[in-house]
């Protein structure tokens, strides 16, 4: 059998080259805002009219800009928190446990990423309305832990599926106890995941704009 | 960033962004090699 790049088919040299156009459609926007970052007039044109770091100073000179982006990293680390630790402790109750209505409690866990992000703030925001909710970090970190539980309980949860339980129950076999078992055996087994759950997290409430944009007023957040 | 470009459309909101592009990149290159881009996809 032939190897190496001589042997390649037509077809995998199709599939290259659809991979490689799909990569340049994907990146190509993101490639052009950087670059007109670095214009050196205040026009956003692409290519640039000469080169200037100066919008990059110009960040620092805008107050709101930057207290936005505080208060989005802030609410972005404490709600990614939130939602591992309610992750975890659900993920292990779904996984490991077995009891009624288990199926439908996950269905209902998960039904945030269904919902449509204008509904979920619309929802939200009457809410807050009714029972007179006046702390607007309060009401952003609560919108945000719903929106980000499910990837926290995904990611954990499918990592749990993936580990074999006899290890812990070996652990408990030979005497520790079932907490003991859990962060001695299965906690060091889910650290992978849970540095991909904590990175969704992040990423999903620090640029989430949609339904944020309901529960805050113009320039809280930074998307917004 | 959506209120300032309504209000006013210079590059600072493409300055923001590409940090954000490059903190993004840092953070999957720094995730690859302490985990491992396959165990993260």
């Amino acid at each position: 059998m032939r190897t190496g790049a001589g042997s390649r088919d037509p077809l995998t040299t199709l599939a290259t080259v659809i991979a490689f156009v799909v990569l340049f459609v994907a990146t190509f926007p993101l490639f052009v805002t950087a670059i007109t970052a670095f214009n050196a007039t205040n026009e956003t044109v692409f290519p640039p009219n000469g080169w200037s770091l100066r919008w990059f100073r110009n960040i620092a000179r805008q107050p709101e800009l930057v207290q936005a982006a505080g208060f989005s990293l802030v609410l972005a680390v404490v709600s990614s928190a939130i939602s591992i630790s309610l992750g975890v402790v659900s993920a292990v109750a779904l996984t490991r446990r077995k009891f009624f209505g288990r199926d439908l409690i996950d269905a209902f866990l998960m039904s945030p990423l269904l919902v449509p992000q204008v509904i979920l703030g619309l929802s939200f925001l009457v809410f807050f309305v009714r029972v007179g909710s006046r702390q607007p970090f309060l009401n952003l970190l609560f919108l945000h832990v719903v929106i980000t539980f499910p990837y926290a309980l995904r990611v954990i949860r499918s990592s749990l599926t993936r580990m074999n339980p006899k290890l812990e129950e070996a652990a408990v076999g030979l005497g520790a106890s079932s907490l003991k078992s859990f962060f001695l055996v299965t906690f060091p087994q889910m650290r992978p995941s849970l540095f991909v759950a904590i990175f969704f997290c992040f990423v999903v409430s620090f640029d989430n704009f949609t339904a944020t944009a309901f529960l805050t007023v113009s320039g809280a957040t930074l998307p917004v | 960033m959506y209120s300032n470009i309504e209000s006013s459309l210079d590059p600072t909101i493409s300055a923001i962004s590409a940090l954000l592009i490059v903190t993004s990149a840092i953070f999957v290159i720094v995730a690859d090699r302490i985990v491992g881009v396959e165990k993260i996809v």
